[in-house]
């Protein structure tokens, strides 16, 4: 017996019939929603490649039950572009050469805008410390580091607000 | 061998936005389990859970039954004609057929309508095994009377290897100082962030599309053909996004004839992905090897000789793994010039998941073992680290003992380019008490010299066709982008040879129904060997324009030149140029964008081409030359290719005396790869690698039960890096210039992660006065090293590798005394 | 991997909560973060047919501090908010640095401290600094309500004294005495996602240059979290020195029944326990006095 869901994702309101024991990633990923930018290395919580923002705040998706997102407004990575312009953050991870395979990126810049949302400066270490939770086995971090400061630069010359 | 080289390209050398990228950071990049099609269904695999069994019986009835499920398969069903890696060992099916071999081993598989269901119909489907006697240990393996895992394998050998060049017996005899060691790692995994997973759609009219995450498109499109007995040219492998490979993807697995055959039993699309736990039984990585390693040097430090035993643990099947146990010998043919070698390999069969290859193939264990015994030699003969591989590098235009020819070869420059920046000079025996470090040099190959199957085709083939508008080019080529960045590579090559903008070349890889062969992303050949294709695909596109507009212009086609999307030289003939570009502008009328002044473009001479000849097409093509390998050395073209690249690392860190806590401060790694054609492409991959060799050295192992099980089969368990593990890294490109590279380019990808955990090994000893011969280099492990240190009193103290590993070793060595050595 | 069939159920307030389990007695779990129950319902570690989402009761989301009655922690609090909680830094700043050495960021945001409790896991990362503070905590159910100290809340791995249709409904800690220091160490592979191979949390408070109370508590070295009497006696009443916090380390390690398993050998979680038992009671002390 599927339950009716109501909730905003990337701004746009949706309403979904779900089940009780599907997770948010299964839903996103899903043929009501369709957006399989959100991709799952786990499903379980250990490699953040499902990392979305929940209300701003990014969480591990297939450990957030479909029916515990009702009413509340996800952000996935298909949501950052603005107006049909890249976000400074994907920009940002494009030209430090932060994306190879690109399986992790999507939880790593969802990642970074989390971050940079609430620390518009952030040290080296202090972004070391806010990405312990998404793993990525290309890159070995390095350029990803690089990357969100050169977001943080980014974002600090715009008069918009992120 | 200039460590720098002047370059006059447009865009080669520099860091471009890489094809692919704003797909990837937008999400729009479609991996296999992002897509989709009408009807589509989902696969599952019912897997062994016990090591070693007959299968009695397998009752699918209720499974058959339960509402949703399309097809339900078992041996019985299916093709049982065998598959592998290297022809002469196809020793797997794609589900088990008498009996399984490991836990995780493939029994029977479902398609359903959605995951749900074909979960519960594996749980409805009812095996009786006989349990049999399992094998965990090579040890145990290859006991006379051990248990066969494969009836025509005697002891369980799935293949050895034995082979000597000079005479090291005599080597020894005449050595100054010699050493034995002994030295293991443990079996690892490629955790690469994208699971397997495999889309099979068996079309009304016997077409196989196959959309699969693997590095090598056409071996898995042969393996479908063959074992589905399906004619080549009805079968079409796509890889569409990959999310990384790092070697475990390069063979057809039998996820993949798997989904084949439910989709063509249920005659529906069939999706299957693996979950991580599978991922891990699936394995295909790292083997575990145990090492004797015997050196001999002169009184000057110059090695004379070096003999090496090595036992590796193959796992249930032979997978690369016959590659594995020669690479694991030709890989120390290299970076030093040793007179006398000796190398007896045995890979053995045990009821494990399968290793196969995995990045640094065959070269990283050991590398650390060779180059941790050289830093006691180094030690011991009071000799700096550093010289004595300086002293003992072999460079470009010197021949190793099995006879491969080192084309170029900057391994002294990558020494000391890492020693310069890490400070070494400053910073050996004078760090502080707990801080250490540590160097290691090593080398690898630039692509397989031969093919993983008996052939003489071209490695790879690309086919570049001019858009019949004239507004850039399209290049085809069956090679395999994995997040490695090549068709960035082959875009650039492109867009060099024929002067156009990167936005104008668009690359199509890994697609076997419209590409051209290329054998794939394994034994890090496609920069060299597909952009040595490709370069001269590039070259045959811009004769045929040239040539053209030398006969329009009668003069001779070296007066022109592609630059800048144009054609320069076409403006010193005013008349001709008018008379083409009216020709243009007309064909454009209403068109805003039309070029008014200026030399000819590119579109508008391609146009003309078209017009008058149809559409341009350039092929090139790349086989390995006659590569030089010494025909007494067995197997020696298994490690022979085109080129060679070499690195150094230089590791720093610290270490908690009380703790036995290792940080990892610091790695400078510097690596050789001729030519850097896209330069953050290639720090990516060295920092990457970097990443993975400190994961290696310090945290990763496949830990199994005495049932065969594995305890840590999930990423939180088996542990690879965080960001926080991973220290600030310096990454420094070295360029020796490769005759046989396109613009002098070679591989980069695998030799990089080779240096990295000796380094460290060699940091550790230098920090406290341990050496831990076993991986991974655990706190616990060097807690222990440090009190049994302290407690003998002496300066130096070795942990050597359990008993365990020693039966193994002495097992070994009696099955060699008497072998033949060829 | 896939959750079972399982029947969600979000009760708005107590009174329904209490109901759905009585109804499904034997046959429910309590949802908190999600991010513990989730894994072992995928992992088939734990069966259940009915999911109770603890979410919507308000009663559990409760935070109150004062100086004078300290602090109340509602069950449902994320280990986010604990972790960037200005007052919980301030007075009880090693529960905020257990918390913030949790999982990751993003297990963070969803898992609450309700939830780190009742996993009951010998190495959970608040319950230390928890049993440090001598918290204790608040148990509802249908029938009424009883208080526990957190330090006897615990039976073993995944066992606590918690009945049949009762819910933890908040977590209570005293004010802190002045001239007190804490120290929480968590040791283990890898410098992030780890589930502690050992913890250490020690809370000295000090008065006249001596060390009036030592609370001394391990994780991941026996069945539950315990506390080493032995380390605590040795402390108390006496002037702190290196000396007597090595002493008491020793003690500490003595005391600790750890186990060997893939992670680290039972010897070596003991040679860890005497080490940063000793680390830590000295980063406690140098927050108070100067010792030699």
């Amino acid at each position: 017996m599927k339950k009716h869901i109501a909730l905003k994702i990337n701004n746009q309101d949706y309403e979904l019939l779900v089940a009780d024991n599907e997770t948010l990633a299964q839903v996103l990923r899903g043929t009501q929603v369709n957006l399989t930018g959100t991709k799952q290395g786990c499903e379980i919580g250990d490699c953040g490649a499902c990392t979305v923002l929940m209300d701003g705040k990014p969480v591990n998706s297939c450990l957030v039950l479909a029916v515990q997102a009702s009413g509340h407004e996800i952000t996935t990575i298909e949501g950052l572009a603005r107006n049909g312009k890249l976000h400074p953050i994907q920009e940002a991870f494009i030209e430090a050469g932060a994306v190879q395979c690109g399986f992790c990126t999507p939880g790593m810049i969802l990642k970074a805008k989390a971050l940079l949302d609430t620390n518009t400066k952030p040290t080296r270490q202090e972004i070391r410390k806010a990405f312990v939770g998404n793993l990525c086995r290309c890159t070995g971090y390095f350029k990803i580091i690089n990357a969100v400061e050169k977001a943080s630069e980014m974002l600090s010359k715009e008069e918009v607000k992120p | 061998m200039a460590e720098t080289t002047v370059h006059e390209y447009s865009i080669l050398n520099t860091s471009p936005v890489r094809k692919g990228v704003p797909e990837k950071a937008t999400g729009q990049a479609k991996y296999t389990a992002d897509l989709s099609l009408p009807n589509i269904l989902t696969g599952a695999i019912l897997h062994s859970p016990l090591a070693h069994a007959r299968i009695l019986n397998i009752d699918v009835t209720r499974a058959k039954n339960l509402p949703g499920v399309r097809a339900v398969l078992t041996a019985k069903d299916i093709s049982h004609i065998k598959f592998g890696y290297s022809p002469a060992r196809f020793d797997e099916t794609a589900l088990a057929v008498d009996k399984v071999r490991h836990v995780g081993d493939q029994v029977a598989a479902v398609a359903a309508i959605d995951e749900r269901t074909a979960r519960e119909a594996l749980e409805l489907i009812k095996v009786d095994y006989e349990e049999l006697p399992a094998v965990l240990d090579p040890f145990d393996a290859m006991a006379e009377d051990a248990p066969l895992i494969h009836e025509e394998y005697a002891r369980n050998v799935c293949h050895e290897v034995h082979n000597e060049a000079g005479n090291v017996d005599k080597g020894f005899s005449e050595a100054h100082l010699v050493r034995s060691d002994r030295f293991m790692n443990k079996k690892t995994e490629g955790a690469c962030l994208e699971p397997q997973a495999t889309l099979a759609d068996y079309d009304l009219s016997g077409h196989l599309t196959l959309w699969t995450s693997t590095q090598v498109s056409h071996y898995v499109q042969r393996t479908v053909a063959m074992v589905l007995q399906l004619p080549l040219n009805r079968v079409r492998v796509i890889a569409p996004y990959v999310g990384g490979g790092f070697g475990v993807k390069a063979s057809a697995g039998s996820h993949e004839l798997i989904a084949c055959m439910l989709s063509m039993h249920a005659g529906c699309p069939v999706k299957l992905v693996m979950d991580r736990e599978e991922v891990f039984w699936h394995n295909r990585a790292r083997h575990q090897y145990y090492h004797e390693m015997t050196i001999g040097v002169t009184k000057d430090g110059k090695i004379l000789a070096h003999k090496h035993l090595a036992v590796l643990d193959g796992g249930a099947y032979s997978s690369l793994g016959v590659i594995t146990v020669y690479y694991n010998g030709s890989l120390l043919h290299a970076p030093y010039d040793i007179p006398n070698m000796r190398y007896d390999g045995y890979r053995i069969y045990t009821n494990k998941p399968t290793s196969g290859s995995l990045r640094g193939h065959g070269g990283v264990s050991n590398r650390a073992c060779f180059e941790t015994q050289l830093d006691l030699v180094a030690e011991e003969m009071k000799i700096d680290p550093v010289e004595i591989r300086r002293k003992n590098a072999l460079q470009a235009g010197d021949t190793t003992k099995s006879g491969y020819y080192l084309s170029s070869f900057s391994m002294r420059e990558c020494l000391k380019e890492a020693r310069a920046y890490s400070g070494w000079e400053k910073k050996k025996n004078r760090l502080p008490k707990g801080k250490g470090i540590g160097v290691a040099t090593s080398y690898f190959m630039s692509g397989a010299g031969a093919a993983n199957y008996r052939t003489d085709i071209p490695h790879s083939t690309v086919v570049i066709k001019v858009a019949d508008d004239g507004s850039g080019v399209m290049v085809y080529t069956g090679s395999n982008e994995i997040g490695q960045g090549s068709d960035t590579i082959v875009a650039m090559i492109t867009a060099e040879v024929l002067g156009l903008s990167l936005d104008d070349v668009n690359v199509v890889s890994g697609d076997t129904g419209i590409c051209p062969i290329d054998l794939g992303a394994y034994s890090s050949r496609q920069t060299l060997m597909t952009g040595n294709a490709t370069k001269q695909a590039a070259e045959a596109v811009k004769k045929q324009l040239l040539d053209e507009v030398a006969r329009r212009y009668g003069v001779a086609s070296s007066e022109f030149e592609l630059r800048q999307g144009k054609v320069y030289g076409t403006e010193k003939n005013r008349e001709v140029l008018d008379n083409i570009r009216s020709r243009y502008r007309s064909e454009h009328r209403h068109f805003t964008n039309l070029t008014k002044e200026g030399p000819l473009t590119f579109t508008e001479v391609a146009r003309l081409i078209y017009a008058e000849s149809g559409s341009i097409l350039g092929k090139g093509t790349y086989s390995p030359p006659e590569l030089q390998y010494s025909k007494k050395w067995k197997g020696a073209v298994i490690g022979s290719s085109p080129a060679y690249s070499t690195q150094a690392c230089i590791a720093e860190v610290t270490v908690d005396f009380e703790t036995g806590d290792l940080t990892i401060d610091h790695l400078t790694l510097a690596h050789d790869c001729g030519f850097a054609i896209n330069r953050k492409a290639v720090e990516g991959q060295l920092e990457g690698s970097m990443c993975h060799g400190l994961g290696e050295a310090l945290f990763e192992e496949m830990v199994f039960d005495d049932k065969g099980c594995l305890m840590n089969a999930s990423l939180g368990d088996y542990k690879i890096p965080t960001v926080l593990d991973v220290p600030e890294m310096k990454a420094i490109i070295i360029e020796s210039n490769e005759p046989n590279g396109p613009f002098g380019a070679k591989e980069v990808g695998e030799g990089c992660i080779l240096p990295v955990v000796p380094a460290i090994i060699n940091a550790v000893r230098d920090a406290c006065g341990v050496v831990i011969m076993e991986l991974p280099i655990s706190s616990e492990r060097i807690l222990k090293a440090l009190k049994a240190k302290e407690a003998s009193g002496e300066a130096l103290y070795i942990y050597k590798p359990p008993a365990s590993a020693d039966r193994i070793i002495d097992q070994a060595a009696k099955l060699s005394t008497g072998a033949a050595v060829q | 991997m896939i959750l079972p069939r399982f029947k969600f159920t979000e009760p708005q307030t107590l009174e329904e909560a209490f109901e759905i389990v009585e109804q499904n007695k034997g046959h429910a779990a309590f949802l908190a973060g999600g991010t513990d129950l989730l894994v072992n319902l995928k992992k088939k570690v734990v069966n259940h047919s009915v999911i109770i989402s603890l979410e919507k009761l308000a009663e559990l989301k409760n935070i109150e501090y004062s100086n004078e009655k300290g602090l109340t922690l509602g069950a449902m609090t994320r280990i986010s908010d604990i972790e960037e909680s200005p007052v919980l830094r301030e007075k009880y700043p090693i529960l905020a640095i257990a918390a913030s050495k949790l999982g990751s960021p993003q297990v963070r945001n969803r898992a609450t401290v309700g939830g780190n409790i009742c996993a009951a896991r010998p190495a959970g990362d608040t319950i230390g600094p928890l049993i440090a503070y001598a918290a204790t905590v608040r148990l509802v159910s249908k029938d009424g309500e009883r208080r526990q100290p957190l330090e006897e809340f615990f039976l073993g791995p995944g066992k606590t004294i918690i009945r049949d249709g009762e819910i933890l409904a908040d977590i209570q800690l005293g004010t802190v005495p002045a001239n007190t220091g804490a120290s929480y160490i968590k040791y283990g592979i890898r410098k992030a996602m780890e589930i502690a191979m050992v913890s250490v949390t020690t809370l000295l408070t000090f008065g006249n240059a001596s060390c009036q109370s030592a609370r001394v508590v391990l994780g991941a070295v026996a069945p539950t979290f315990i506390r080493s009497p032995q380390a605590e006696d040795v402390l108390s009443g006496k002037i702190f020195s290196r000396d007597i916090a090595g002493h008491a380390a020793k003690l500490a390690a003595g005391c600790c029944q750890p186990i060997s398993d893939i992670r680290a050998s039972d010897e070596y979680r003991r040679e860890l326990v005497e080490v940063l038992t000793k680390r830590s009671l000295l980063e406690a002390a140098s927050q108070c006095v100067n010792f030699s």
